[in-house]
């Protein structure tokens, strides 16, 4: 069925921005573990489950959940609002500590650091990226992104070439200088993406990165996204809008704290079986009800074909 | 509008006059006009078509005498093909919604299974949609046509969430899933 699709339209793998690999650049270690195809996950949750509050007013955030993030794959969970997802983040960030259940980084179980230990692993193998950006307002653009290379031990000349490169990466060459209040808000967001990559992390986690953005910086945010993708860069993000879900590889949806759906998406576009027409049964389906699409997240696979986007074309002449 | 009829008939044979009732609940406003006049047009061709019956006249205590209609078992596994059928990445919101109504009401399908596989299919259109968009100018006129397009399966998905909160709070009685 992939032989069907003449397009192969979709997922650029380019890269954007061509001739600028430089030292500072992507992450060449996630570029070559990708390429090695190193097993095991980056990022391994095993059972895991966070409560908040005591007995009566006791709340399960997350209610015990197992996920697996290959290298280079780039996840989104979803779900409405309250239905743990920022939580799931804040654990596998190392950013708050699971009740219950392990949480494994780069083959390390990391729930169980002491928090010197964590704090330092969370510097060098995690890159944040928040809703709000989190810049220091006191400090320029360049400044900002430095900081984490300063902080994990980059001397002082190596975290600015560092710097200089990953703005040049996502556009804000220009604009080193600036205060983050000099910046409009899509500019901010790519400062802190330049932020979050300057110790080459193991895994980006993104809180909504576009949540407070208009829809063209959105756009651009989407755009660096794909690009770090294609670079072999694992990321997670947690959003709300199915946008920007639709732009990962694979959208988890939560529910209560639970796994509700796990749809893979890293076919889609790329003749790889997504959107192929014929739906389930055909327009004169076999007989009963036994081609009906079955609940089963999990694989997703037969029944979750998508419809190409030439379905939403009427040609009537 | 035939498909739905069937469906309303799964359970057990009606009249017109209460799949007319049936249909106007699930369409609100919608369903305004409507008219037992059209139900029963839809009634003769699917009799003529085979896939229902005229069963027999039910004698009311009072007013007219009405005409009854059942299910074939050719009408019966039609309505099963079209519960299993996706309705496409276009459809409108009205046909979704009586497609999901149609599963409730003939217990032949689980209209959360249909809200999943359906959010499941839009997500993946919704991936190509903005894949596409992302490789295009915001400002160019094929990205303002991408744009109108994810836009529009993004409040689809948006709805279906709707659909899945409301259908999960009214299906405690079992999954249809099987056979009804």
């Amino acid at each position: 069925m992939s032989g069907e699709r003449r397009r192969a339209t979709g997922r650029s793998r380019r890269r954007g921005a061509e001739g600028t690999p430089g030292p500072g650049g992507l992450p060449r270690a996630g570029a070559g573990r990708r390429a090695a195809g190193t097993p095991g996950p980056v990022l391994r949750a095993v059972g895991l489950a966070r409560s908040f509050g005591q007995d009566e007013s006791l709340v399960w955030a997350v209610g015990g959940m197992d996920l697996d993030v290959p290298a280079g794959q780039t996840l989104a969970v979803t779900g409405p609002s309250g239905c743990g997802k920022s939580t799931l983040l804040q654990l596998l960030g190392g950013l708050d500590r699971p009740t219950e259940g392990e949480v494994w980084l780069g083959g390390r179980r990391i729930d169980r650091l002491r928090e010197r230990a964590l704090a330092r692993l969370r510097r060098r193998a995690v890159g944040f990226v928040f809703q709000d950006f989190h810049l220091m307002d006191e400090l320029s653009a360049a400044q900002n992104v430095e900081l984490p290379a300063l902080l994990a031990g980059a001397s002082p000349p190596a975290a600015r070439r560092r710097a200089a490169a990953l703005l040049d990466r996502v556009g804000l060459a220009a604009r080193a200088r600036h205060l983050p209040a000099q910046l409009s808000g899509g500019q901010r967001q790519r400062v802190a993406i330049a932020r979050a990559l300057v110790n080459e992390p193991l895994v980006v986690l993104a809180d909504e990165p576009t949540g407070n953005l208009d829809s063209a910086a959105t756009h651009d945010i989407l755009r660096l996204f794909d690009e770090l993708r294609a670079a072999g860069q694992t990321l997670v993000l947690v959003t709300h809008d199915e946008r920007v879900a639709a732009t990962a590889d694979r959208v988890v949806s939560l529910r209560d704290g639970l796994p509700a759906d796990d749809t893979r998406l890293d076919g889609v576009g790329n003749g790889g079986g997504a959107g192929n027409l014929d739906g389930p049964g055909g327009p004169d389906g076999p007989d009963g009800v036994d081609g009906m699409p079955d609940v089963d997240g999990g694989a997703g696979r037969g029944n979750g074909a998508g419809f190409g986007l030439d379905a939403l074309l009427h040609w009537e002449d | 509008m035939q498909d739905v009829v069937l469906a309303l008939l799964v359970k057990e044979p009606s009249h017109g006059y209460d799949l007319r009732r049936r249909l106007a609940a699930a369409l609100g406003p919608l369903g305004g006009t409507l008219n037992a006049g059209q139900i029963y047009v839809t009634l003769t061709r699917l009799e003529k078509a085979g896939l229902v019956v005229r069963e027999r006249e039910e004698t009311p205590v009072r007013g007219p005498r009405r005409k009854v209609y059942a299910l074939t078992a050719a009408g019966r596994e039609r309505v099963a093909a079209w519960l299993a059928e996706s309705p496409g990445p276009g459809a409108e919101v009205t046909a979704v919604h009586l497609k999901l109504v149609a599963a409730a009401e003939s217990g032949l399908a689980d209209p959360l299974a249909l809200v999943d596989a359906r959010r499941r299919e839009l997500l993946r259109s919704l991936a190509e949609a903005q894949r596409a968009a992302l490789a295009h100018d915001t400002d160019s006129e094929a990205g303002l046509l991408l744009e109108g397009i994810a836009l529009r399966l993004q409040a689809d998905l948006r709805w279906l969430e709707a659909c899945r909160r409301t259908w999960s709070a009214r299906t405690p009685r079992g999954r249809g899933g099987g056979d009804g």
